[in-house]
């Protein structure tokens, strides 16, 4: 089932259903975050609800999301996709979670846990090579969440979309936000550029846009639950109206 | 990314002198919160989409620090805000745009200061001068009589230093496992990400011999539960080889089948830490050449979850092709000879 909001009335979801947030101005129907819904509720109205995800900081259990604020660890539900996970599915999924919350520094240096491209990157020891945490997009977090289930939402291996400045300022207002800020402010959050971010050069950029992964999703029916890895073929479909 | 993720930004700076010079200092703030301090500090009501926390500091004309912090949920409270600036006292310098090397050293050291300012000093430092920075870090981490917030903030920042000197790896270790033996029995409400990057940290740097030291985050002792960053750390630690002996880690593997026999029994298993615990418990034992994997590794496929199956076989997969892959003649050792036979054992 693929929901998008606001709900006139209360609509069902089940637990790890994946929310996303419409960008409030601008694009219409464009999904500027993506998460995963904490708890399954009924949603009605322009709800904002709990979930797991990369803000940054990262939330991904009960530890972490009560060391950050509200609003830290929710989102607005304006899209919401459920493709009624199994046991062994929500099972996966709980297992990687519990494990990404081990990488938690929630209010340290949001923007060390995050990375924009690639989707996912391990910071390593500079001085032996071995894993330290993993960074995630907001997409990614997702991406990697659903694939602990072998459920591949987004083939990010193939050639996606190019992503120019306009659309990347306006799918990440906070870069040029941090871009502006005071060094402190820079410094505070762990921003040390774009190239920081795996944003190399002057663009366009293959990212992976929130809204793709509705795109993905969307294919889920009764008769084919679990499509083969979406490849997404226009920067456009960052926008999803249902 | 969450458009919360900016929303308790902190804006903070120790150069105002006046009002003008906040003012100015609002210039470079980003919208919408710009428009919030600046609503917050002349009594306006601002009216946007902006919710959060701000903290506002600065200087008056006499030199008085002004320290203070708004909430902003609706035009009604945020008019509070002024009343809410402190006064305080100024430090020595303050006039420069950033801070220098010098200026930031001085801060971080200062235990006179705030463990916030220390903390934002320091991290200044390190972007500034990361050998300098990481030098003063080995030498406050081993203290013992730090403050907590400035010891956090330590732990915290030692997973951005580098610390290339093996002496100094080691000096790192023993602080960074003595620090999170200690705050593992804390209640504080929090102190689990302060043991965590702890643990990280120490994994990250850790000589291969000494790994029998995680033995001590194995045991469910204290608040924080730190046997699953325990087992990661010590596949970590040997990701890239294995082991070059199995034999000084007997207690760890020990320990390791305990945890790994004891959450895979049905009436225990449960998905979420338990499920993670025990799959990185089972990994341990590979990367250790301990036979005692095959047992776990029927007791994992007894529970009937594929996923449990499928997540074990790609990690070792994933172990074994780094090891082959980095280490050339690999395959007589012990270690990837066990891995190997779980993976035939699994298929």
């Amino acid at each position: 089932m693929l929901t998008s909001g606001p709900f006139t009335q209360a609509t069902p979801f089940r637990e790890y259903s994946v929310v996303g947030e419409y960008a409030e101005t601008g694009l219409r129907s464009f999904v500027r975050h993506v998460a995963i819904l904490k708890n399954g509720q009924p949603l009605v109205g322009p709800a904002r609800v709990e979930v797991y995800h990369m803000g940054p900081p990262i939330v991904a259990g009960d530890k972490s999301a009560a060391a950050v604020s509200f609003d830290q660890r929710s989102c607005r539900a304006d899209v919401v996709a459920d493709i009624a996970l199994d046991a062994e599915e929500r099972e996966a999924i709980e297992d990687w979670l519990a494990e990404v919350e081990k990488q938690d520094r929630s209010g340290v240096e949001a923007f060390q846990q995050y990375v924009v491209m690639p989707h996912l990157e391990w910071v390593r020891s500079a001085e032996t090579g071995r894993r330290i945490r993993q960074r995630f997009s907001c997409a990614g977090f997702v991406i990697e969440c659903y694939g602990a289930a072998e459920i591949v939402l987004i083939d990010t291996k193939a050639e996606l979309p190019e992503v120019d400045e306009e659309l990347l300022a306006f799918a990440y207002p906070d870069l040029a936000k941090l871009e502006r800020a005071d060094e402190r402010i820079r410094t505070r959050y762990g921003f040390k550029g774009r190239e920081d971010l795996g944003l190399h050069g002057q663009g366009p950029w293959r990212v992976v846009l929130a809204g793709y992964l509705f795109h993905s999703l969307k294919r889920a029916t009764a008769d084919n639950p679990r499509p083969a890895p979406y490849v997404p073929q226009s920067a456009s479909e960052g926008r999803f109206s249902g | 990314m969450s458009d919360a993720a900016v929303d308790s930004i902190e804006a903070r700076t120790p150069h105002l002198k006046s009002r003008e010079s906040l003012q100015e200092w609002l210039e470079r703030i980003p919208e919408p919160y710009a428009n919030a301090i600046q609503a917050a500090v002349s009594g306006l009501p601002f009216s946007g989409p902006l919710e959060g926390f701000f903290c506002v500091r600065g200087y008056d004309r006499a030199g008085r620090s002004l320290s203070g912090s708004l909430k902003y949920d609706d035009a009604q409270t945020i008019g509070e805000t002024e009343a809410d600036l402190v006064a305080g006292k100024a430090p020595a310098a303050a006039g420069e745009e950033l801070l220098s090397p010098e200026d930031c050293a001085r801060v971080a050291r200062d235990r006179h200061e705030s463990a916030e300012h220390r903390a934002d000093a320091l991290r200044e430092w390190m972007q500034i001068d990361q050998k300098a920075a990481s030098a003063f870090v080995v030498d406050e981490l081993s203290r013992v009589d730090l403050p907590s917030d400035w010891r956090n903030t330590l732990v915290f920042v030692a997973e951005d230093a580098c610390f290339p000197i093996s002496e100094v790896q080691q000096q790192v270790c023993d602080a960074l496992r003595r620090i999170a033996r200690e705050l593992r029995t804390s209640p504080q409400p929090g102190i689990d990400r302060v043991v965590w990057s702890a643990l990280r940290r120490l994994a990250s740097l850790i000589e291969p011999r000494w790994v029998d030291q995680l033995r001590d985050f194995l045991d469910p002792h204290g608040y924080v539960d730190t046997r699953l960053l325990a087992l990661q750390s010590v596949v970590h630690v040997f990701e890239r080889r294995p082991p070059e002996t199995a034999g000084p880690f007997r207690e760890l593997a020990d320990r390791t089948f305990d945890i790994a026999k004891k959450l895979l029994d049905p009436d225990v298993f449960a998905s979420g830490e338990t499920s993670a615990i025990a799959r990185h418990a089972v990994l341990v034992l590979c990367v250790l050449a301990d036979n005692r994997a095959s047992e776990c590794v029927q007791l994992a496929e007894a529970l009937g979850r594929r996923w449990l199956i499928r997540k074990l076989r790609e990690q070792l997969q994933e172990i074994q092709d780094t090891w082959a892959g980095e280490n050339g003649p690999v395959k007589d050792h012990p270690s990837y000879r066990l891995v190997q036979k779980v993976l035939n054992d699994l298929k």
